[in-house]
Parts: structure tokens; sequence; C-alpha cells
């Protein structure tokens, strides 16, 4: 491997630390980092016993089992005079993967018979879910996934390549680093921002343009995105063909030499990622007593759905090969429906309301033209009709001795995030576990621990309180409460934002919190508690089992704890969990975590963690452990290189996690990982 | 933060900040000496509005700490980086104080930074791109100490209450950067702004 090379090179050459290379009378620093990542899964138990009535097998719940992987990221940073240059490179390899043979033999132990569209369907799922072939039977991916260039001055701030950028608060365009939930998206292109300060005015300008690029493995599930080829992303995964053994239709059992039993066909290759435009652009004026902004971002999305219909009705057309050369994807949800959409805003931030608070209001608006073909025939081309929408979100700090404020609302119609044009159908070309991608991220209001009020963009109305009062230094509560109104949560397809009393969800969001410290600072005792209340406007029987409308959508409870207490000398022990309660449609189930930890500051921590569920299909209990070994100085060569290792061993369930409200499901794991981190 | 899937597995296990469930335990934190590198220049906006570069501040001491409010770690580290810069501030040392909230959280920074009695600039950096060239890994808190010269002296990311070794090896290196006396040398361009 590449990486394996380079990180062989760093070794060889004893370098010890961020190093500053003389050029002229200058000097460039270089900044290496890598973190290698090995992990083996056994069973995460999710393989459903088999049904007699109807007895067959998916594929990726026996394909997550029992394989290797790893993954490393290796990143280089050079910096010269106001000159920058970044590069980092993703490699995944996955192996003892299961082979052809291997699916063979389990298909007939299961099934106990031979059945080939199911073995086609484990190696098509192989195929598109793990990369390239590797030797011995591995796969994988390596690619630069980052690389930029980039100038600085006291004025102009250019970059070559990939940049991070946010618009206002993010509602109509947010790229930036999730990496907790795999996501890391920058756009790949040409930024430049310039900016002038004079008598206390300020005015700054952003223009730009290029491709999305988000990361293209998805660590949490090990699923390769990929890419159409786009010249802009030279060295991304791209899909490959997918050759298999198929029942020839025209086969008689009666004459057996007049035609071959089984066909050998090739399936076109489809990416399960199109890269999507970009071009916007951003002015700001500023005094030290307001701030005020225009934002503008124009996405341009490649679907190929009209080219896709054309080529689907040539006579004697091809489908297969018409979707790999217009790739079109079919679930691409209310979200997707679009081809071009125009987003607007404009900002004004007070940022000090006379020394006792700030304020922020941002409008925004949405265009959306250029819908989806779905058919083209007689009576010309049919397409999704333009939609407009727009939002307003309003944030107001107050703070007055240990009293503080925080008040949010925000008001959004028909306003839809920038989802990435992910496949998100199943194999062997989809990459469902990428359906959460999107270039936007509008600010919620509601409890960021767990998931969203339903389609939080396209029909909400409401606000949150919030109030922190510092008893003492050591010593503070606070609380929120938030109503919200949702025309989307109980129909996410509403995406004309009907506002009809069936359709509208009434929601009390609220918590509680309490924060004690031991006055050295060494100890200390947080701890959350938290409900939300949905009510239905119009009671309605949600399932079968109910036998009177009732208005209650669900009811979800929530405790956090983090507790810290120092022991002697170097020990400490710590313990934090999660544990929520909810709910719905007559269905109630509980899940969550601890862990406890013995600290030896500041080279080890030893971690016991236990885990519980009791929803329906997946087990109830999980054990796990981790020691974690920080470097204590970086004295010594062998301290760069392992600066700090984690070793993992044990179970995790299949969940949600939310980070600051970004949530997604994170896939149950069995087995050990261990990851190294290196700096040098 | 950091985007490894071991952070995944591991999420509660150690304090890899703003982690998909409750964090805190931080094994994470390093402490890394480091010297004679350059710290890439940036520039930022801070709570009141205002720009500060890294750049302005050379002649300075700058603790520059990478942090957000739904880091525990970070919150629990607060107090310490206010005690320090509140010894030191008169013999040169600004700290640098750079929020990486998203959309989601950036409406509580200038709470937090109230109630947490940050008495020194509080920088955002929504966009994660200062966080990303100076930490790519993305773990938080990451603190790193720049000289009066504009080099790197110290690095250290994650923080655990109690944790005397790590903090002494800081505080050392903050005072060997302010010098015996806390004195600027003669060449001193630029003061530090205002919190």
């Amino acid at each position: 491997m590449g990486v394996a090379a380079a990180f062989a090179g760093l070794l060889g050459s004893g370098s010890a630390r961020a190093i500053d290379v003389p050029l002229g009378n200058e000097s460039m620093t270089l900044d290496v980092s890598n973190t290698s990542d090995l992990g083996y899964h056994f069973d995460n138990r999710n393989t459903p016993p088999l049904d007699p009535a109807n007895p067959t097998l998916s594929p990726l719940q026996r394909l997550d089992d029992d394989y290797g992987d790893w993954f490393d990221r290796l990143q280089v940073r050079a910096f010269y005079k106001k000159f920058s240059f970044a590069l980092r490179v993703d490699s995944a390899v996955f192996f003892n993967l299961l082979d052809r043979e291997g699916t063979q033999a389990y298909i007939r132990e299961k099934l106990g018979r031979d059945d080939l569209a199911l073995e086609n369907r484990f190696g098509e799922e192989l195929q598109s879910h793990f990369g390239q072939p590797l030797p011995g039977g591995a796969r994988g991916v390596i690619y630069p996934s980052k690389i930029s260039f980039g100038y600085k001055n006291e004025f102009l701030d250019a970059t070559l390549g990939d940049f991070y950028l946010q618009l206002g608060r993010g509602l109509i365009l947010s790229v930036r680093k999730i990496d907790e939930v795999g996501i890391d998206t920058t756009i790949r292109g040409a930024k430049v921002r310039v900016s002038k300060s004079q008598a206390g005015h300020r005015v700054e300008a952003t223009g730009f343009a290029g491709q999305f690029n988000p990361i293209r493995i998805d660590y949490p599930t090990g699923r390769i995105l990929n890419g159409s080829g786009s010249l802009v992303f030279p060295g991304s995964p791209t899909p490959s063909d997918f050759s298999e053994w198929v029942p020839n239709p025209k086969y008689s059992a009666s004459s057996p030499g007049a035609e071959p039993e089984f066909l050998f066909v090739t399936k076109r290759a489809k990416p399960s990622y199109l890269e999507d435009g970009v071009v916007g652009a951003n002015f700001t004026y500023g005094t030290r007593l307001f701030e005020l902004g225009l934002n503008g971002v124009s996405v341009l999305r490649q679907s190929n759905s009209a080219e896709f219909e054309l080529c689907k009705n040539r006579p004697g057309a091809d489908v297969d090969a018409c979707q790999a050369s217009y790739p079109a994807f079919g679930q691409v949800g209310a979200a997707r429906l679009h081809d071009q959409i125009r987003n607007l805003s404009a900002t004004v931030n007070v940022p000090s309301i006379a020394g006792v608070g700030d304020a922020y209001v941002e409008v925004a608006a949405q265009h959306q033209t250029q819908g989806r073909v779905s058919s083209i025939g007689p009576n010309g081309i049919v397409r999704e009709p333009d939609l407009t929408g727009y939002a307003v979100y309003a944030n107001l700090n107050l703070h007055q001795g240990p009293l503080a404020a925080t008040l949010e609302g925000k008001h959004y119609r028909r306003f839809f995030p920038l989802a990435a044009n992910i496949d998100a159908g199943g194999p062997p070309f989809g990459a469902p576990e990428l359906n959460l991608l999107a270039y936007s991220l509008s600010p919620r209001a509601e409890s960021i621990y767990t998931e969203p009020i339903g389609a939080p963009d396209v029909c909400i109305s409401g606000g949150r309180a919030r109030l922190d009062y510092a008893v003492a230094r050591e010593r503070k509560v606070y609380g929120w409460v938030g109503r919200f109104a949702s025309w989307s949560e109980l129909d996410p397809t509403n995406s004309e934002c009907k506002t009809d009393p069936a359709l509208r969800t009434d929601t009390w969001d609220t918590a509680a919190g309490l924060e004690l410290s031991s006055r050295d600072g060494n100890s200390h005792y947080w701890g959350w508690i938290g409900a939300r209340l949905t009510d239905l406007a119009v009671p309605t029987l949600l399932n079968t089992e109910q036998t009177e409308p009732s208005d209650v959508f669900y009811r979800e409870g929530y405790i956090r704890y983090d507790l810290g207490q120092h022991l002697k000398g170097p020990f400490s022990i710590s313990m934090v969990g999660f544990h929520r309660h909810r709910t719905q449609a007559l269905k109630t189930w509980t899940e969550g975590e601890n862990l406890l930890a013995l600290n030896y500051n500041p080279s080890f921590s030893f971690i016991f963690g236990f885990e519980h569920t009791t929803r329906e299909g997946f087990p109830n209990t999980y054990f796990n452990g981790a020691i974690a070994y920080r470097a204590s100085s970086r004295a010594r060569w062998y301290h760069k290189l392992a600066e700090s290792v984690r070793l993992f061993v044990g179970q995790r369930r299949a969940a949600l996690r939310c980070v600051g409200g970004v949530c997604r499901v994170f896939p149950a794991f069995e087995g050990a990982r261990i990851e190294v981190v290196s700096r040098f | 933060m950091k985007t490894s899937i071991l952070a995944m597995a591991l999420a509660t296990l150690v304090a890899a900040c703003g982690e998909a469930t409750p964090t805190a335990t931080t094994a994470d934190s390093v402490d890394a000496t480091t010297s004679g590198a350059k710290a890439p220049d940036f520039d930022l906006k801070t709570l009141t509005g205002e720009s500060i570069s890294l750049s302005s501040l050379r002649g300075k001491v700058v603790l520059i700490d990478f942090w957000s409010t739904i880091c525990d770690p970070c919150l629990k580290e607060m107090p310490e980086l206010v005690r320090l810069y509140e010894e030191r501030k008169d013999k040169g040392l600004v700290v640098l104080a750079i929020a990486t909230d998203g959309p989601e959280t950036v409406a509580n920074v200038s709470t937090v930074a109230k109630e947490r009695n940050m008495v020194f600039p509080v920088l955002l950096d929504t966009e994660t791109s200062v966080l990303d060239r100076y930490n790519p890994e993305g773990r938080l808190p990451f603190t790193e100490v720049v000289d009066r010269q504009g080099n790197v002296v110290l690095k250290r990311s994650g923080y655990q209450p109690g944790d005397v070794e790590s903090q002494k090896s800081l505080v050392a290196a903050i005072d060997a950067a302010l010098g015996p006396s806390g004195a600027p040398p003669a060449a001193t361009p630029a003061a530090a702004p205002a919190p």
C-alpha cells in the first residue's frame, strides 16, 4: 500500500517532530500525522433466525461478520511563508471476506440447497461495499481524499483544492468536519476571500466554485462511495463492472446440448454518488455594533434523469446499460427531486446588546428547479414541479450576573437540506448508509441529544428558551423548554408544507441539568435529564393494535451523567452514561450505555462498558472493555510513533448516535480493534 | 473529535469530544512538546465581532485552545485555562479559545463563554478550517502554545481533570516561553486585543 510505504519512509527517516526545512531565508514547516486502525469483526448478532415459511438470507447481515479491516489516514501539512499545502490520503483494506466458495457453502448450510441468484446478490454486495479486489482475496481502496494549496496575507485568503465553508448559520451551506458521525465534506475547487478593515468598518467578500467532496470511505460501516469519475477527483473510487453466471432462459433440460445452462453476463458499473457542482458568494459588512451578511449558493446536481428516460425509451434499449451510461438514482427522497437549487440568505448579527447580550437573525429563501424527469412520452416531459421555500431563524442571548438566557426561534417552510446525490437504494450499487449526507445544516433549537423532530427543515415552527444559573463557581444548574409545531414529522414527504391539522404534531422538548465540581477541579458530578412529549393535533389510529384514536404520538425521556472522582495521586475514576426510554404506537423500548473507567494519569485508562436495549429484534445486553494509552512525553521516537494507542474488545449495539444534533445509525459491532495515532 | 472507526467503537470509552454518546474519561490527552515549527497563521472573528489573526499577536505567548460547547472535557478544562490566563496575562500570555461548534450549537457559545468566565477572546471556527489546519485528527480539546517568535512549543490533546503531570508540562512550557521576567523581547510589535 502506498500509505504503508509512506509511513515506513517516515519511520525510516527518524523524523522526530514537526520539521522546519530551511528554504532560503525562511523555513518550511512540515507536519505529518497518521492514524492507523486495525480491527476484526466477529458475529455482530444482527442476523435473524431463518423464517421456515420464507427462508431467505440477507447478504449484508452475513458479510458484516467474520472479516478484518484496516483503515489508515495520512495527513501532511506544509507551511512556507504565506503559502500552505495540505494532503490527506485515505485507505481501507478489507480481508478474510467471504469468497465465492464460502458463499456457496454458507447458502447450502442455511438453505440446504444451491441458490445462484442469492449467490450473485452476495457477490454484488461484496463488490459494491468493499471496493476493488486486492491481492490475496482482499478488497479495498486508497485515494487522495483532500488536497489543497493556499495563500493568505492580511487582505487575501485564497485556496485551490479542498476547503471547508459555512455561510451564516449553515441554513444554506455548511460543509465541515463532523468526524464522529463519519462526515468530513469539503468543496474541491477554488475559493477567494478578501477582507479590509478601516476606522471601525470591516468589509469581507468571498467567492467560490467547485464540486462537493465527501469522504468516500464511510468509516462506521466500511461502505465505499463510488463516484462517476469526475476529473476534479482523480484517483477517487469508481465502480467496476460486475460479472456473474446467470441461468440461461433458453436452456432446456430435455436437450441439454442445445444451449448452455448458464450464461456469463457482465453488469455495467454504476456509481453510488454523483458529484454535485456548487458556486456561491458571500458579502459581509460590519462595524463594532452590528454585522450584515448576504449569502448566495447555487447547487447544480447531475441527475441524468432525462437522458436515462430517453435512452430507456429507445427501441430495444438495454435498461441496465442505460442506467450505467446515465446513472439516475431511483430512491432520491423529497430533498433530491431537483437538479438546480438556489439558496439565498441575509443575516444580521449584533455581537453586543448593551454589554448584556447578543442577537442573530437569518432569513433564507430556496428555489428548486430542473425537477427530476419521471417520464418522457407522447405528452412530453414530465418533471417534478419547481418548489420555493423559506426559513427564518433567530437567536437572542442575554447574560446578567449569574444568569444567562438563550432564546432560539425558527420558522421553516418547504426549505430542504442540500442532500448529497447519493444512491440510497440497495445492492449492487447503492450506498444507503450515506443517505444522511447533506451540504447544509439548519439550526434546530430542539435537544441535540436525541434525533431532531422529523424532516426538520421542511415544515416546522417553534422555539426554545434556556436558562443557566451559576449558583457558585463550582455549581451550575440549567434547564430549557421548547415548543414546536411540525407538519412534516408525521409525513416527511409533505414537501408542499400543507398545514392540515391532521398532519400536525405538537412537541414539548424540555431538559434540566446540574453541574457540580470540587474546588480543586479534580472531581466533577454532572447530570442531565430530559423529555420530549409529542402529540397529534388530531387523534389518530397509528397502528392496527390500537382500539381507539389517540393524540399521543410518542413520549421520550433520557438521562445523561458524567461523574469523575479523583482518588489519590495519579488515580481517578470516572463514569459516564446515557439511557433513553421511548413509547410510540403502543411499543415501548429502553436503551443505553454505561462506562466505568479507572485512570492512571497521564498514560493509561482501563475502561469497562455495558450497553442494553429492549428494542425488538436486537440482543439485550452488550459488554466491552478497552485500554487507552497516551504518550506522556515526546522524548523518544516511539512516543511519536505511538502518540496514542487504543485497544477495544467486545460488543457494541446498533444504535442511533447524535453529535451536536447530527444523528445517524451505527451498525452493531462485535470484535476487537486497535488504533494507533502517530504524529511526527 | 476524530474520524476513525475505532473512535466510533469506543465512542463513550475515551474522551474524543462531541462523541455520539456521553464523553468524559479523557484517556485521550497527549503532551506533545515540539520545538521550532512555525504556527500557521489564521484569521477568525471573535464573539464580539472583531477579527483576530495569530500574526497580529507576534511578541506575545499565545495559548490556542480548540473547544466546543458539546465537548465535556473542554468545559472541564476551561477553569484551568482561565486561571492560567489570569495569573499570566500581565506577563504577556494571550489565550485564544477557538469554538468549533457547528450550526446546531453555535448559539450556545456566548452563553457558555460567559458562564465559564472565559475572559479571553473566544473565536468562532464554524467552518472547522483552522481546526483542520492545526489538528487534522480533530480531537478536542486541543491546545497549542506558541512562543513570542511564533513557534509552536507545545501541543496537547484531550484533558483529564486531575492530570497533574500534563498540567505541569503545560505550565512549564508557557512559563519558559514567557521568560523569567515575563518581559517581551525588545522587538514586540503587537499587543493582545481586549477580550
